[in-house]
């Protein structure tokens, strides 16, 4: 494939979402095709390396062949729903894979969470079949059950998923359309309630196309594959691109700084896509410094900024690294914008400019466009951005008007294009690269029968970007504390959505419109954590 | 615990915004302080900056407690002395 950058004049234009978009020409164009391409024109090339084996992309194809047969095999047709809970390997990227061979439909459970909202998402997508990795079973079989599965509908993952091979058939299995969706991704929900945002093949390899051609990648390159499979950036910018090029991917459990950087060295990766927190990590591990690490070219993150420091601590230790900060939301399929090496100094605090086939907006409540550097709602529209939410066409009209993405995201846009992000949406909270949506944890807090009022919000965290902050009102007569109030939401949620600041108040500030006074809530409460910090040092 | 427990337990207290009563030798961090891993990281370079010792992430790996918080700080700054 070749790698020179597209131009906005280069695309052709299509429609999408009822509106003309630019599209990039004569790509593959579902990731079945890609894989096609693949197992066909390097079958040889290594595909992945994984703690369950490396294979190659003749071998991936096999997998993929017989894992798609054996899941038809098994009552599963065209449409239907496969959840899956399983950490980076083998088993999630052919999941995904014989998914959308066989036209079915893969949702991913996210190991963090806890049985009730693996129960919501079995339900809510209508899975008829689950898998998942042993440590996660006691909890699948619960929320299985919650959800109404038969106890044979959840199983072990065992070998289901790589125990059979068959020839790769090529076309003679029709391909799918490249609008057809093979996957959702449960993003949470400013409703309280998670959304599950479509994953499908022409926003995929929009996508993986625009990694490939503003990283360079070649087949020469290794990724590292740290983002959970189950969410959008792994597979799509990572294994797809790979996929696309030749190049390798290597799946990682879980990332301990030291052990990751031997592994980086170990496995000669060339491209890193890390969220923001992990680079102060690797900062702190002595081997991880050039020349030592030269082969890593890439870096690339997104999500959160990376403080000035950590890029200048970049600079010095790994002087050859090439930076890109990526912004995009899972509705966008990964990448919207993306800020260049050589743009880091001149624009600093912006996420770049928009990828060739996307265009961006910048609008005020009522939708009307903003004046270059007015800040207001930035709305995306291409061919990255997803069909909608599954099963939620009311949210899905709501996000998404005339093809253009509301992104909630306060933004402005200068006169030479570059986006900056000035605040990320209100009711979002992002720690370390995860999302924790304030609403949903004020429904669930106010579900304890000792909590009449929940504010939820995030505060600036160091490391993590944000933690997560509390304000509860305890319910007339009863009495709670913050170590109730964790223990609840631990039980029931991530570790990462546990709030790390809980306050417990008689009343929660409110304007007079009766909307909780968030901002005035987290000025209230960095103070008082900075003013304890101080106490303590003096 | 030792002479240093009351400044370890101020700067734990702070740092993860908790009621010192909460610390307890046995507490368990993840389970009962709710620590999750960047809180834990940021714990330990915060010990680290206050202390000016350098905690092995081997050692802190095996830190699940309170009390085990305590330990290990107390034997890197006893070695560093």
């Amino acid at each position: 494939m070749p790698s020179a950058p597209h131009t906005p004049s280069s695309l052709v234009v299509e429609r999408w979402l009822g509106a003309d978009v630019r599209c990039y020409p004569d790509r593959i164009p579902t990731i079945v095709e890609a894989l096609d391409a693949a197992a066909t024109s390097f079958p040889d090339r290594l595909a992945l390396e994984t703690p369950e084996g490396d294979v190659t992309y003749g071998e991936l194809a096999e997998l993929v062949e017989g894992t798609a047969a054996q899941l038809v095999a098994a009552g599963l047709v065209r449409g239907d729903r496969l959840a899956v809970c399983l950490r980076n390997g083998l088993d999630i990227v052919v999941a995904i894979w014989a998914c959308a061979r066989a036209g079915l439909v893969f949702v991913g459970l996210s190991t963090r969470l806890q049985p009730p909202q693996w129960a919501y998402m079995l339900r809510h997508s209508g899975a008829t079949l689950v898998f998942g990795h042993p440590e996660f079973m006691d909890g699948l079989r619960a929320a299985g059950a919650d959800a109404g599965l038969a106890p044979g509908a959840v199983r072990d993952v065992a070998d289901n998923l790589t125990g059979r091979r068959l020839p790769w058939r090529g076309d003679a299995v029709p391909f799918p359309d490249q609008d057809d969706v093979y996957g959702v991704i449960y993003t949470s929900g400013t409703t309280g309630r998670p959304k599950a945002s479509q994953v499908v093949h022409r926003c995929t390899m929009h996508s993986a196309i625009a990694y490939v051609r503003t990283f360079s990648l070649t087949a020469d390159d290794r990724t590292a594959v740290v983002f959970p499979l189950y969410y959008a950036t792994g597979h799509i910018a990572q294994v797809t691109p790979m996929m696309l090029v030749g190049g390798t991917s290597v799946t990682v459990h879980e990332v301990v700084p030291r052990e990751f950087v031997q592994l980086i060295g170990a496995r000669r990766i060339t491209y890193l896509m890390v969220v923001p927190s992990l680079w102060p990590l690797l900062l702190r591990v002595p081997e991880f410094r050039w020349p030592d690490l030269a082969h890593v070219e890439i870096g690339a993150f997104g999500g959160s900024p990376v403080p000035i420091s950590t890029v200048a601590a970049l600079r010095t230790r790994m002087p050859h690294l090439r930076l890109y900060d990526a912004y995009g939301l899972t509705e966008t399929h990964s990448p919207a914008t993306i800020l260049l090496d050589s743009e880091f100094r001149r624009k600093s605090g912006s996420v770049g400019r928009p990828l060739p086939c996307a265009d961006v907006r910048i609008v005020d409540d009522s939708g009307a466009d903003l004046a270059v550097g007015e800040a207001g709602e930035l709305w995306i529209r291409g061919p990255m951005v997803t069909s909608g939410y599954y099963g939620d066409p009311d949210a899905t009209a709501a996000a998404i008007t005339d093809g253009w993405l509301h992104t909630g995201d306060l933004a402005r846009v200068d006169d030479e294009g570059y986006v900056f992000i000035l605040d990320r949406t209100k009711d979002m909270i992002t720690r370390g690269g995860f999302k924790v949506y304030s609403v949903e944890l004020e429904y669930l807090l106010v579900s304890h029968p000792d909590i009449a009022e929940a504010a939820v919000f995030g505060i600036p965290d160091r490391l993590a970007y944000e933690s997560v902050a509390a304000y509860v009102v305890p319910a007339m007569t009863r009495t709670i504390d913050a170590g109730l109030v964790q223990a609840w939401v631990a039980a029931r949620m991530a570790d990462y959505a546990v709030p790390r600041h809980v306050r417990v108040v008689d009343t929660i500030p409110r304007s007079r419109t009766g909307k909780v006074e968030k901002a005035a809530l987290r000025d209230t409460l960095v103070a008082e954590l900075a003013a304890t910090k101080e106490a303590l040092a003096t | 615990m030792n002479d240093l427990e009351p400044k370890v337990r101020g700067i734990v207290a702070a740092q993860l915004d908790v009621d010192p009563q909460r610390l307890l030798p046995g507490a368990r961090l993840g389970e009962d302080l709710c620590v999750d891993s960047l809180s834990a990281i940021e714990l330990t370079m915060v010990l680290e900056d206050e202390f000016d010792i350098a905690l092995p992430e081997e050692e802190v790996a095996e830190v699940r407690t309170y009390g085990d918080v305590v330990t290990v700080v107390t034997h890197h700054v006893a070695k560093r002395a």
